[in-house]
């Protein structure tokens, strides 16, 4: 009898072992589509999971598209449930973010203000809830202002591009493109570098860091900066059931992360890896890098700004607009 | 009647493709390429490859639906026991085609909560996925049809 009742003590301890482990090590999936090099570790990634780590949350990471490829399904995937932390590209998915899409507009975020600051002033006001259902964001921000690159004769004011294909990848930079008086075309990132090699496509716009994460360097002959052409937005979002199933502690370390710190050093990552690709630029010869003249911005702002005021107009943003920008 | 028209909506889908990137094709090369092409291009994809999936369980004249079989044993097989896996293997078709259906439906009304819709014509990606899970519905609904329905021994 007493050697029964001791094989099943011995049987429970041995079941109820890694469930007790489970209880004590949470784990939560990140799932995002670029190589682990990429400045999101740094920048997102190591901080986030070094700040929750001291409660027992543990966040395990899937780069390079290991939950599923591509930046437009981020968002779904977290809400299935696929992925507990996800890193997305609003301009993917357009029609979710008509306000957070706010920050691709021309000239939209006041001088010296952060994307970052931008879009926490709209979350925190409740304007971005209905744009980011069931999750829980963790990191709102955005990239380097956006360059124009292009192959063939340098871009220094607007009747330079008249006629000419440029990429485009969402509806805002398409009507920017057509009110410059160039042709929008529609392709897919991946495609981007063969097209501007064989000519499909004379140019486009972008953030000045996906210069060298997508080798355009090797076929670009100009990139013009200081074009008021917007800043590409990025989010970091927890599933919000599986936020709310963590321990207290976990779960208060993990908003904790979060937030607009976090937001504002990782577009202070994004802004450096800018800088440094379009120095590494200026350093392959004088005309790579075209500055404007203030004649070329003034062009650029004539055309760009009330077309930033139009969509506005066209979203009924106003207000929203003047919150995000902080009562400016 | 309802295979036919289905048939008739993917090959019409199908063609319109053809023309939709012909015309890209030659806008591009005249500089003026057609906007949203490739909006256009997977949501017609979507219609094609959606489309033509009840046409799987239209029987033809022997009776044999478009399914792919392997046969390798049923040559040791009595008719019954054919006729019986025959209906077994419509039975689970027409489970799995369930299940799509319902994934579908279930992606449909995650597209309405996310308002989702392409990217440069704003075309509503939820109204997409429930034609596909229309015709999804439709492919079940031919293989139940076809499981309780009474077989020739052309069938096994």
């Amino acid at each position: 009898m007493k050697m029964r009742m001791r094989l099943a003590l011995v049987a429970a301890l041995f079941c109820a072992a890694p469930i007790c482990a489970g209880v004590s090590a949470e784990t939560l999936k990140f799932a995002h589509f670029v190589a682990a090099g990429h400045t999101l570790t740094q920048a997102i990634v190591t901080p986030l999971t070094q700040a929750v780590a001291p409660t027992g949350l543990v966040i395990e990471t899937y780069p390079a598209g290991k939950l599923g490829a591509g930046p437009a399904d981020q968002y779904v995937r977290v809400v299935q449930g696929v992925a507990d932390i996800v890193w997305g590209i609003p301009g993917y998915t357009s029609s979710q973010f008509p306000l957070t899409m706010l920050t691709e507009l021309p000239a939209v975020q006041p001088p010296g203000m952060s994307g970052a600051d931008f879009l926490w002033n709209g979350w925190d006001a409740g304007l971005l809830a209905r744009e980011f259902p069931a999750t829980v964001p963790l990191a709102l921000w955005t990239a380097e202002p956006a360059v124009l690159i292009v192959r063939g004769a340098p871009v220094r004011t607007p009747a330079d591009l008249a006629g000419r294909k440029i990429r485009v990848s969402s509806a805002i930079t398409a009507r920017v493109v057509e009110t410059l008086g160039a042709i929008p075309v529609q392709m897919p990132a991946g495609d981007v570098y063969n097209a501007l090699q064989t000519g499909l496509v004379d140019g486009l716009i972008t953030g000045s860091s996906a210069i060298s994460d997508f080798r355009f360097d090797e076929v670009l002959s100009h990139v013009t900066v200081g074009i008021p052409l917007g800043n590409q937005a990025f989010y970091v979002v927890a599933n919000a059931k599986r936020v709310g199933r963590l321990p207290q502690a976990e779960q208060a370390a993990l908003r904790a992360a979060g937030g607009r710190d976090l937001s504002r050093r990782a577009e202070a990552a994004w802004n450096a890896r800018g800088q440094a690709a379009i120095a590494a630029l200026r350093g392959r010869g004088p005309d790579v890098v075209t500055d404007l003249t203030p004649e070329g911005r003034a062009a650029f702002d004539a055309l760009l700004l009330p077309l930033t005021q139009k969509m506005v107009a066209d979203l009924h943003a106003q207000d929203a607009l003047i919150t995000m920008r902080g009562g400016q | 009647m309802i295979e036919r028209l289905c048939g008739r909506v993917a090959g019409a889908a199908l063609l319109a493709v053809a023309g939709l990137l012909l015309l890209d094709v030659l806008g591009r090369a005249a500089g003026h390429p057609l906007f949203g092409a490739q909006d256009l291009a997977e949501m017609a994809m979507m219609v094609i490859v959606f489309g033509a999936v009840p046409l799987l369980q239209r029987p033809d004249a022997e009776g044999r639906d478009a399914q792919i079989r392997v046969d390798l044993l049923s040559w040791i097989m009595p008719p019954a026991l054919r006729r019986g896996v025959d209906r077994l293997s419509s039975m689970l078709a027409a489970l799995i085609w369930a299940a799509l259906c319902w994934t579908l439906c279930d992606a449909a009304a995650l597209s309405s909560l996310l308002s989702l819709s392409s990217n440069i014509l704003g075309l509503p990606r939820a109204g997409f996925q429930y034609l596909m899970a229309g015709f999804v519905a439709l492919a079940g609904i031919g293989a139940m049809v076809r499981a309780v329905s009474p077989m020739g021994a052309k069938n096994g």
